[in-house]
Formats: C-alpha cells, sequence, structure tokens
C-alpha cells in the first residue's frame, strides 16, 4: 500500500472526526450533490424493545372482551375524535400525527404478528428475533447482515445503526457502522492531536487483532462522508428525543444518498408492567414520541418516502388481560407497523381472531399467525430485491407471494 | 550475622526472579488487566521487583479488602455529598427545580417555563441540588473508585455484581437510593456468599422498585421480579422452569415491597397482600400457615433460599465468572469446578473467586489478551495508565455515553453485557480513539494526568515498548512500535532549552493508548 496516500486519506478522515485541522473543503464538497435519479430504496428497521403493548396501539375497541379484560387501560372510544381504522380496530389517540399518513395509504398494520418461539424472557426473544433462529442460541450473527451479503451494489455504507452499539441483528461479516448521533463525528478538537499525523488508520490495518483490524478499517473508510452529510440541516419539526434524533439522522444519511440500504435503529421504554394508562398515561407518551418522530420523518423525506420502507415491531405482546398494577405482562403475538410511500396502505394484513379465551394463546397472550420472518422475507425481497433466503432464515422457506398485496402498490 | 542472611537473601532473590522476570512481567500485568482497572504507572515495576511470590500476596490482599488502606480516597469521598446521606435526606436535598423553588419561596409566576425556573434556582443556589447532579455524583464516585482505590479487585467486582443485579437510575425515584444499593447490596456483599446477595438485593427498595415486585398483589400479580430473579440473577434462561413457575413464584413473592417510597423507603412485608392460598414452585410445596405471621414472609425467603444455591444457580454464576474473568467461551473444566466450589462452600464468593484466579487456566497465556474492554474499564485503565486523579467527571460521564456505557442507565435488568460484540463496532472504535487523544492532550478538565518519565538515553524504540509495558500492553507488536516510532520522529521532541516538550510524550501516549491492543486486556 502507498504510504503516502494512506497518510492522506487519514487526515481527511481526522479532519471529518474533529481530530485533525487539514480539512480539505475540495473533498468535501466534492460528493455533496446526492444524484437525485439514483436513488436506492432503503428499509429502516425499528425495534421497539421491551414489548410494546400492541393491544393499545392498534385497538379492537370493537369486542366486549377488550373492555372486560382491561377495565382500567382500554382506550376509551371517542366517536368524534376517534382515530378509526376500521368499525373494529381504533389507532391510540396519541398516534395522531400518524393518522393522516394512514388516510393516504401509507401506513399498514400487521396483526398477530410475531415469534414462533415461546419465550417471554425480552432478551431471549430479541435475541432470536435479532439472530432470524428463533430457538437457536448459538447464531451470533443477525439476519439483517445476512441479507447485506445477497444486496446489488453494496457498499460500507449500506447497513448502519443509529444507537450507540451494533445491535445483533446487523452484527456478522458484512460491514457495518454504529454510531448514537451523527453530531458525535464532530466532537471538539484536541490541540495535541492537531499535530498528530498519526498512524492510527495503518496501525488498525495491519492489526493482527482480526476483531479490531475489521471495525477499525471500517471506522477509518466511511468517517468522512458522514461529517459532510451532517451539514444537511433539516426543516422538519423533530421533537427532542433519542429516538426523534436517531430517525433525523437516519433521513440525512438517506437524503445524502450514500448507499445506505438498511437503517436500523430501536426504542424502548416499553416494558409497561404498570400503571400503564389508557388515552393518557405512561404508554400514551411513549406513542406520542414515537408517532411524532415517524410523521417528522416522513415530513423530512417528502418525495423520497416512495423509495423507503419502515417496519417498526417488538419482540413480543403483552398479556391480553391487565395486571394488579394496571399494566400488563409479558404475552406472545403482537402488531407491526408498516410505513412507506410506495405501499398499499391504509389496510390491515394477517388475521385476527376476536379476543376469546379459546383463541388466545395459553389463555393470555394474542397467538402468532404470522411468523416474522414471513413478512421481513417480503420487506427484503419487494424492496431490496432479495431473492434467496436459505442463508437469511436457514430451515425456513417464507412464502413472499403473501405480501404481493401489500408492497406492491396497485 | 543477620545483615548477612538477608542481604545474601536479597542476593538470591534477585537471581532467582533475574531469570524468568520477563514471564513474571507478563504474568503481573495479565493480573492486573482482569483483576484491577489496569496497572497505575510504575505499579508493574514494584510487583515486578518483589518477585514471584508478589503474585498471589497480591490476589490475597486483595480478596481480603478490609485490611488494605484506602484512605486517601475515602477523604476524596467524603466530599461528595450524597455520599453519606440515607435516601431520605437525598430525597430532601435533591429535587426538581420547582419544587427546589417552592422550597426557597422563589416567587414563580405561573406562565414560568421549566427552564426559567431552573435558572431562577439556579442563580439563587447552584445547580448542585438537581437530580442530574446526583446521578453525577454516583459517576463520580464510581470512576474515582474505579482509578484511585487502592481495593481494585472489589471495585472490578462490583461492577461486574452491580451488572448482575442491575437497577437503573432512570427509573422512578430509584436514584435516591442507588448509592445505597451499590454500597449495602452489592459492596459489602462481594466477598460474603451469593445468598446473601442474592437476598440483600431482593430486600432493596431499588429492585423492589426496578422490577416492580412492590406492586405485585394477592390476586394482582406483577410477574417482573419473579421472572427475571430466576431468568437474570439465579437460575438462568435455560433453567428448566416454565411460565407457571414464573407466576407461582410471583405468589410467593406477593407483599414483598416498599413502605414510604418517597419519604423514607424501606423494605415492607405488607402481609395482607400476600397470596396465601397454597403454591407448587419448582416441585415444592408452599402452604401458609395462617395463625403464623412469620410464615408468609417466610415462603418467599425460603425460595430465594432455594434458587440461591441451585445447582442451576451455581453452573449460571460460574458461567458468567469465567466468562468475564478468563474467556467469553469458558474453560469447561473450571466452569464444572467452580460450580463444584459454588455448592460445596453454599455461594461462598471469596472462595469461587480464589479458586478462579489461582487456577491454570487464568494463568494459561492463550487467554492473554482475550477480552475486550468495556467502556469503563477503558477509561478508567486509560487515567490509571498516566497516574491520573478524577476531579470531576462532567467529561467522562459523555465519553462513557459516546462509547455506549452510561453508568447506572442500563435500562434492561441484563445490566451492560460483558460481550466483546457489543463494544467493538467503528461508531464506537471513533468514540474510543478521540478519547485517547484528548486525555492525552489533557483536554479533559476533571482528570489530572502526569506523564510517565521517559528516559531520554534509551532509544525512542526501548522508550515506546517501556511505556507500552507501564499501560498493561506488554510487548507492543512490531509493526505497531514502527508506526509509531515513525510518527514521533516526525517531531522534535526537545524545546532549545533540552527540556522535553508535554505533546512529544502526550503523542507517544495517546497513540497507545488508541492502539487496538490497549482496547483488550
Amino acid at each position: 500500500m502507498d504510504q503516502n496516500h494512506s497518510r492522506r486519506d487519514f487526515f481527511k478522515q481526522l479532519s471529518v472526526l474533529g481530530i485533525g485541522t487539514m480539512l480539505r473543503p475540495q473533498l468535501i464538497f466534492a460528493q455533496s450533490q446526492p444524484q437525485l435519479s439514483q436513488r436506492k430504496p432503503v428499509v429502516v428497521f425499528i425495534f421497539l424493545r421491551g414489548a410494546q403493548d400492541s393491544l393499545s396501539m392498534l385497538s379492537p375497541v370493537g369486542e366486549e372482551n377488550y373492555y372486560k379484560w382491561r377495565p382500567n387501560i382500554s382506550i376509551k372510544q371517542d366517536k368524534v375524535n376517534a382515530l378509526q381504522i376500521d368499525n373494529h380496530f381504533q389507532l391510540h389517540p396519541a398516534m395522531k400525527s400518524l393518522y393522516p399518513l394512514w388516510n393516504n395509504k401509507e401506513v399498514a398494520f400487521i396483526t398477530q404478528f410475531g415469534s414462533p418461539d415461546l419465550t417471554r424472557s425480552h432478551f431471549d426473544a430479541q435475541e432470536y428475533f435479532e439472530s432470524g433462529t428463533p430457538g437457536l442460541k448459538s447464531t451470533s450473527d443477525g439476519f439483517l447482515n445476512r441479507a447485506i451479503a445477497l444486496l446489488p451494489n453494496k457498499n460500507k455504507l449500506s447497513a448502519m445503526a443509529i444507537q450507540p452499539t451494533l445491535p445483533q441483528i446487523l452484527r456478522g461479516k458484512e460491514p457495518t457502522l454504529a454510531f448514537n448521533n451523527l453530531k458525535d463525528f464532530q466532537t471538539p478538537k484536541s490541540e495535541l492531536s492537531k499535530s498528530l499525523g498519526m498512524g492510527f488508520e495503518e496501525m488498525y490495518q495491519q492489526a493482527t487483532d482480526k476483531v479490531f483490524r475489521g471495525v477499525g478499517a471500517e471506522a477509518f473508510e466511511n468517517i468522512e462522508l458522514l461529517k459532510l452529510k451532517s451539514k444537511n440541516l433539516t426543516k422538519a419539526n423533530y421533537s427532542k428525543s433519542n429516538f426523534a434524533n436517531g430517525l433525523k439522522d437516519i433521513a440525512q444519511l438517506i437524503k445524502a444518498d450514500l448507499g445506505l440500504s438498511i437503517a436500523v435503529t430501536e426504542m424502548g421504554g416499553w416494558d409497561t408492567h404498570v400503571n400503564q394508562g389508557s388515552n393518557e398515561g405512561t404508554l400514551a407518551k411513549r406513542f406520542t414520541e414515537f408517532s411524532e418522530a415517524l410523521a417528522a420523518f416522513r415530513e423530512d423525506l417528502a418525495a423520497q418516502m416512495d423509495n423507503v420502507l419502515i417496519i417498526a415491531c417488538t419482540e413480543f405482546g403483552r398479556t391480553v388481560r391487565e395486571n394488579g398494577n394496571k399494566g400488563t405482562d409479558h404475552g406472545h403475538g403482537s402488531t407491526a407497523l408498516i410505513v412507506g410511500g410506495g405501499i398499499n396502505g391504509k389496510n390491515l394484513y394477517g388475521q385476527w381472531k376476536e379476543l376469546k379465551s379459546e383463541n388466545l394463546h395459553e389463555d393470555r397472550d394474542i397467538s402468532v399467525t404470522t411468523d416474522y420472518r414471513s413478512l421481513m422475507a417480503g420487506v427484503l425481497h419487494f424492496h431490496l430485491g432479495c431473492n434467496d433466503f436459505k442463508d437469511i432464515f436457514p430451515s425456513y422457506s417464507p412464502d413472499i407471494n403473501l405480501w404481493r398485496s401489500l408492497f406492491l402498490k396497485t | 550475622m543477620k545483615k548477612i542472611i538477608s542481604s545474601l537473601l536479597f542476593i538470591f532473590s534477585l537471581q532467582s526472579f533475574a531469570i524468568d522476570k520477563p514471564a513474571l512481567k507478563i504474568q503481573l500485568t495479565h493480573m492486573l488487566n482482569r483483576l484491577s482497572f489496569g496497572p497505575r504507572a510504575n505499579e508493574l515495576e514494584l510487583l515486578v521487583n518483589l518477585g514471584a511470590k508478589s503474585k498471589l500476596h497480591w490476589i490475597e490482599e486483595q480478596l481480603n479488602p478490609e485490611k488494605i488502606d484506602d484512605s486517601s480516597l475515602e477523604e476524596k469521598l467524603r466530599h461528595i455529598k450524597s455520599l453519606d446521606m440515607e435516601p431520605r435526606d437525598i430525597i430532601n436535598f435533591y429535587k426538581k427545580p420547582e419544587e427546589l423553588a417552592k422550597d426557597l419561596g422563589l416567587k414563580v409566576d405561573q406562565t414560568d417555563t421549566n427552564r426559567e425556573i431552573r435558572k431562577e434556582v439556579k442563580e439563587a443556589i447552584g445547580n448542585d441540588r438537581f437530580p442530574e447532579a446526583l446521578i453525577t455524583e454516583l459517576t463520580t464516585q464510581k470512576l474515582m473508585r474505579a482509578v484511585e482505590s487502592k481495593k481494585q479487585l472489589q471495585e472490578v467486582l462490583v461492577d461486574f455484581w452491580f451488572n448482575h443485579f442491575n437497577v437503573d437510575v432512570g427509573k422512578n425515584e430509584i436514584k435516591f437510593f442507588a448509592y445505597h444499593y451499590e454500597n449495602d447490596v452489592i459492596r459489602k456483599n462481594i466477598f460474603k456468599t451469593f445468598p446473601e446477595m442474592l437476598l440483600a438485593s431482593a430486600h432493596h427498595p431499588a429492585m423492589l422498585v426496578y422490577l416492580d415486585n412492590r406492586l405485585s398483589r394477592n390476586k394482582a400479580l406483577n410477574e417482573n421480579y419473579a421472572r427475571e430473579v430466576m431468568e437474570l440473577h439465579t437460575l438462568g434462561a435455560d433453567g428448566g422452569y416454565t411460565q407457571k413457575d414464573v407466576q407461582e413464584l410471583a405468589r410467593i413473592l406477593t407483599g414483598w415491597g416498599v413502605k414510604d417510597l418517597k419519604e423514607n423507603p424501606l423494605f415492607y412485608f405488607n402481609e395482607k397482600a400476600h397470596d396465601k392460598s397454597d403454591k407448587l414452585w419448582l416441585s415444592m410445596q408452599f402452604t401458609t400457615n395462617k395463625s403464623n405471621p412469620n410464615s408468609s414472609l417466610l415462603e418467599g425467603e425460603t425460595a430465594l433460599m432455594t434458587l440461591a444455591l441451585h445447582p442451576k444457580t451455581a453452573e449460571h454464576i460460574c458461567h458468567k465468572l469465567v466468562s468475564y474473568f478468563i474467556d467469553e467461551t469458558p474453560p469447561q473444566l473450571l466452569a464444572t469446578k467452580c460450580k463444584e466450589t459454588f455448592l460445596k462452600s453454599k455461594g461462598n464468593l471469596k472462595e469461587i473467586y480464589r479458586l478462579i484466579f489461582t487456577s491454570k487456566e487464568f494463568w494459561d497465556p492463550k487467554y492473554d489478551k482475550s477480552k475486550i474492554k468495556m467502556p469503563l474499564a477503558l477509561i478508567a485503565s486509560s487515567v490509571r495508565a498516566l497516574n491520573g486523579e478524577i476531579l470531576n467527571t462532567t467529561d467522562l460521564q459523555k465519553s462513557l455515553k459516546m462509547m455506549g456505557e452510561e453508568l447506572y442507565r442500563a435500562q434492561p435488568p441484563t445490566g451492560f453485557k460483558d460481550e466483546a460484540s457489543i463494544w467493538v463496532s467503528p461508531g464506537s472504535m471513533i468514540s474510543r480513539l478521540q478519547f485517547a487523544l484528548d486525555l492525552s492532550a489533557h483536554k479533559f478538565s476533571g482528570v489530572l494526568i502526569s506523564w510517565p518519565t521517559i528516559d531520554r538515553k534509551k532509544t525512542l524504540e526501548k522508550q515506546i515498548q517501556s511505556m507500552s509495558q507501564s499501560f498493561g500492553i506488554g510487548q507492543l507488536n512490531a509493526a505497531n512500535l514502527k508506526i509509531i516510532k515513525h510518527e514521533l520522529e516526525l517531531e522534535t521532541p526537545f524545546f532549545a532549552n533540552n527540556e522535553i516538550k508535554l505533546t512529544y510524550i502526550g503523542k507517544m501516549s495517546g497513540m497507545i493508548l488508541g492502539s487496538p491492543e490497549f482496547q483488550r486486556k
């Protein structure tokens, strides 16, 4: 490798880090014009960690048992202002910022969604979900990483996680990037490091340490682009939360047209064992934060939303009956949410069996009739062009045709 | 005569260790990397000079921390207000701005925004009574101990066990008694027995709030604690219990709650909330003796003791400890021995630690540097390498957050997991390198560092090697040595008056702290 070349590249990257001073404006601006004609499709995966109470998001207000089993926490019907989905379901009133998108056919729900594994442990369920191998603990990588391997025209920025550490769903052989905040790439400069043309890059490139050799190289290679794009300010009105900020960063990365195909982020705070509230309260606040951020993201991307597909889901649902603390405990099936400009929205997908004891899993939880792998395969096929799922979901054959009507806009 | 003997002994010992000094140094480096937050400047030299016995001597000393003089740290900790306060006083002292404004009799306009109220309070009494100040104090004491305590093993273990029995200061009132929890539940029991630690955590308001058991009542169960105590604290996820067992344990533990949560939180057993019907849990029959008022509480204690000494628990805890101290893929033979010791000694933690630290696996060179430092360990070991001292932690809190380990704020009950794959990602690498550079450049106003002395008579290569060794890296690999050397050769090391430039040493140290080798332990 040409030593000088690598040194120069590294200077560029340092400046991006805010470490060096040798900013090279010509390099930074050289790529600031995204080519609008070649926009890539992007999947944004949002993991709602902690078991979101789907029955509060999409409430079966048309069912007696819903009110009988949830005397304190059911969502009250409001005949005038209700966010009516159909004559059976209602959207949580705190999610009103998503309702215009629903009416605009950009939102769909998939009910009785989840994993075939029955664990009620958050951690096992998340791990099984992310590995793409329910019930199998030995899988160390994530199914989205395995999907990247099959993407056409992939590059080193094809997959990113906007969260502090790399989630399992993106771990694996394919290069991925995880960071908390685009802003972190412009941290204060250090006087000392101004003078450092340090060979960190070389050190990490030559590392005998396999673990670090990979990440070091990736870290250095792509940093420059991230700073450059973080300068694109947004006009959309994002609220101040980690989640909203993550979506804002994802929107910036999409607008910057860096080759991003899969973005992952997360939102916590769903483990509502206690006083979850109904139309208002703890959970309502989470729904507000969640849907306002999604709406801002939609506004931010505007027409580009046609190429973007958001899928938000949780590791398992919660008990159908409220517990003794006006909350809910760990359950099984849940509801997934899809947002996108190119879908057949304003529709519900998946089965729905009414809330009766015999329809419930173990007489306590929503049962699962849509395997999450089936929907994820549909997303990867119709949106990113994946055709082969034997590595993505080993020993599972998804029927992607189930999702034709959702993803192929008529 | 005596003098002659002692000098003879001296010569003898000098000779005997001179032979295997490099090997000893490697072992001591490994020991300090794993059982402390890394070597402080000169620490390795001192131990090497004590000879081969220093290994086991150091371990034995650390296993008995009550005999270690830590007075200079204790003196520093005395200046952190909340550490000496009882939870009830903390609740009264650290308050939201609007409550403080009311207490202070500040006139608050109905239309004042929170920010305005905050500003007014700050002008009146400063900002060290806001709830965030309490969390800063918590983090500060943790970092001070990690960096400066002489009871290093104790503090490494506190970090391990706090994550095992995690609570999150972001939930409800937990911040007001998080320090009390860390000190009374974790630190005090670190060298006692596992059952004692488990029981202490189960009784503590922080845990009762965190996993909601305080709210679980007869006919109004909350399964949260019952599930996690089996899955995470004791048996492990594959511990062979069922959903039914979770429910039955939740029933057994009904009534375990907190009294006066908002004034003076204390454990409280509410007998009226206890489910007194029969229970069948892990094939054990529980029948409440309604004429004996203690019988209800005793059920929970019996269940927890059963869990604490269960073979699955021994297996789970040993797996975690061996994985933490030796390798993510724990050597099976040692894990099995550990389990046997756990069961035979009824969870005597000191015996278990001793078994692990003196095992041949612990010293097996194949595990040298096999673990990745989590952010706290990286930060503490860097500061220790530079013989540093913590003054305040405003900057370090930011670094911890950027690297993904915001102390006391792990939301899930797993705590921060000790798994390399979580902590090694390109994004976090940037934070790590930035940290190495900023620390070495004196960028952190809250950290005092002092430079290792550089022996100018030595070649540059030897200077770099000697700094790497004192930082706990051992022998730097040849390629990296060459790169660092090359970078330093671009600098003029001296001022005109022949004084060495601090930036020169800083550059050397920044590169070594940022090297792949230093990310490992």
